[in-house]
């Protein structure tokens, strides 16, 4: 099994934090994993290094068996925790944009999310609700055919009904040879998606491994696991 | 670039047609001010001098808020959510920066060919201007003394 991700001993300080610290993980070709842990454990930061929109302080990190960076960006599908649409674009515009960068951005299959989404070409992202815009910036990036998707915290401004569709939609998309990467507060809904699952606390990693195999050791679901793992940041919160 | 270059100009359409239609609004107000001008014989050369000088001021001011609309748009890229649009593309640092380059010579020559416009408007509806405004041209020109 090739590994699409391998990231060994990354650092990342910024002026007076240590967002993440030694950092190491593998995601396998085909896999989907869940990137776990409570705000500011350094989830966004690993996302946006493997983005290449921020460069680690040091170990390594490959993509694609290159290091992040213009050659990854292309390979890349990216969807940022915030709304990073301009407000003038109509959903057509942000898919003819997405549609001149990425060579690899399939319209017939943007199309079809759309109708999924209930989103139409003509309407302007400035006039649409946060879920509508959700819908549209999840259309975009799953209409490229990437060798890596990396979401963070996806389906926020999404309707029950609406997170179920969107799921559906995504893994019958998903293809054996790609990998995703996915972090999320809605565990439960989410984790029997999850091959693998990596639990992250003030930058390291706490607890990492293949999701069923951590159910079966721990006798609890991904959720029980998580709420094991980050009681005492719970407790310390009350 | 191009296609960055060209996207940002989409997204502008509606600012650069509004400023447009405003200077061009004051072009002809100012046209209509100095025809105003010559009509009352009391009105020396130095005030007709005004019409074009205002609105060579009005054209500075349309290029400072294009470039400051430049600065806004730039660093709404490096710190803003648009950022992780712009710089999640595919492209080098080099080709982003030039494209934010060549969006202020495409405002710098709009700028030109706006104020050249506006100075042939002016002409055409307001024939005695040149005329008025000639001698005062050429000594500022000949001799600094304005």
């Amino acid at each position: 099994m090739s590994m699409l991700v391998q990231i060994g001993s990354l650092t990342k300080r910024y002026v007076t934090t240590t967002a993440l610290s030694d950092v190491t993980l593998e995601l396998p070709e085909g896999h989907i994993m869940g990137l776990l842990g409570p705000n500011g454990s350094g989830k966004t930061t690993l996302m946006k290094i493997l983005a290449g929109l921020v460069s680690p302080t040091s170990g390594s990190v490959l993509v694609d068996g290159v290091a992040p960076g213009v050659e990854t960006k292309a390979v890349v599908s990216f969807l940022p925790d915030v709304n990073h649409l301009d407000r003038w674009m109509s959903v057509g515009e942000a898919g003819d944009f997405y549609a001149d960068f990425y060579t690899d951005f399939d319209r017939k299959r943007f199309e079809e999310l759309l109708d999924i989404m209930r989103l139409t070409v003509g309407q302007k992202i400035g006039s649409l609700s946060k879920g509508m815009v959700e819908k549209a910036r999840l259309s975009l990036v799953f209409s490229r055919r990437a060798r890596l998707y990396v979401l963070d915290e996806p389906f926020g401004g999404l309707d029950p009904l609406a997170r179920s569709q969107v799921l559906d939609a995504l893994v019958a998309n998903f293809r054996t040879d790609c990998s995703m990467m996915v972090s999320t507060q809605m565990i439960a809904e989410v984790e029997r998606f999850f091959d693998d699952v990596v639990f992250l606390d003030s930058g390291r990693v706490i607890l990492s491994g293949e999701a069923e195999e951590l159910r079966t050791r721990r006798g609890a679901s991904i959720e029980g696991i998580y709420r094991e793992a980050y009681g005492h940041v719970e407790t310390r919160k009350v | 670039m191009w296609k960055l270059v060209r996207y940002e100009l989409r997204g502008r359409r509606l600012l650069y047609t509004i400023g447009l239609i405003i200077m061009g609004a004051l072009t002809l107000y100012q046209a209509t001010r100095f025809i105003g001008m010559r009509e009352n014989p009391a009105q020396s050369a130095p005030v007709s001098m005004g019409v074009p000088l205002t609105m060579a001021f009005f054209w500075v001011l349309f290029y400072v808020a294009m470039t400051v609309i430049n600065i806004v748009t730039y660093t709404q890229d490096l710190y803003g959510d648009t950022g992780y649009l712009v710089f999640g593309l595919p492209l080098r640092g080099t080709a982003i920066l030039g494209s934010r380059i060549l969006l202020l010579v495409v405002d710098t020559l709009m700028t030109l060919l706006g104020g050249m416009t506006s100075v042939i408007v002016l002409a055409c509806l307001a024939p005695g201007l040149a005329q008025q405004i000639r001698p005062w041209v050429g000594r500022f020109l000949l001799t600094g003394d304005y």
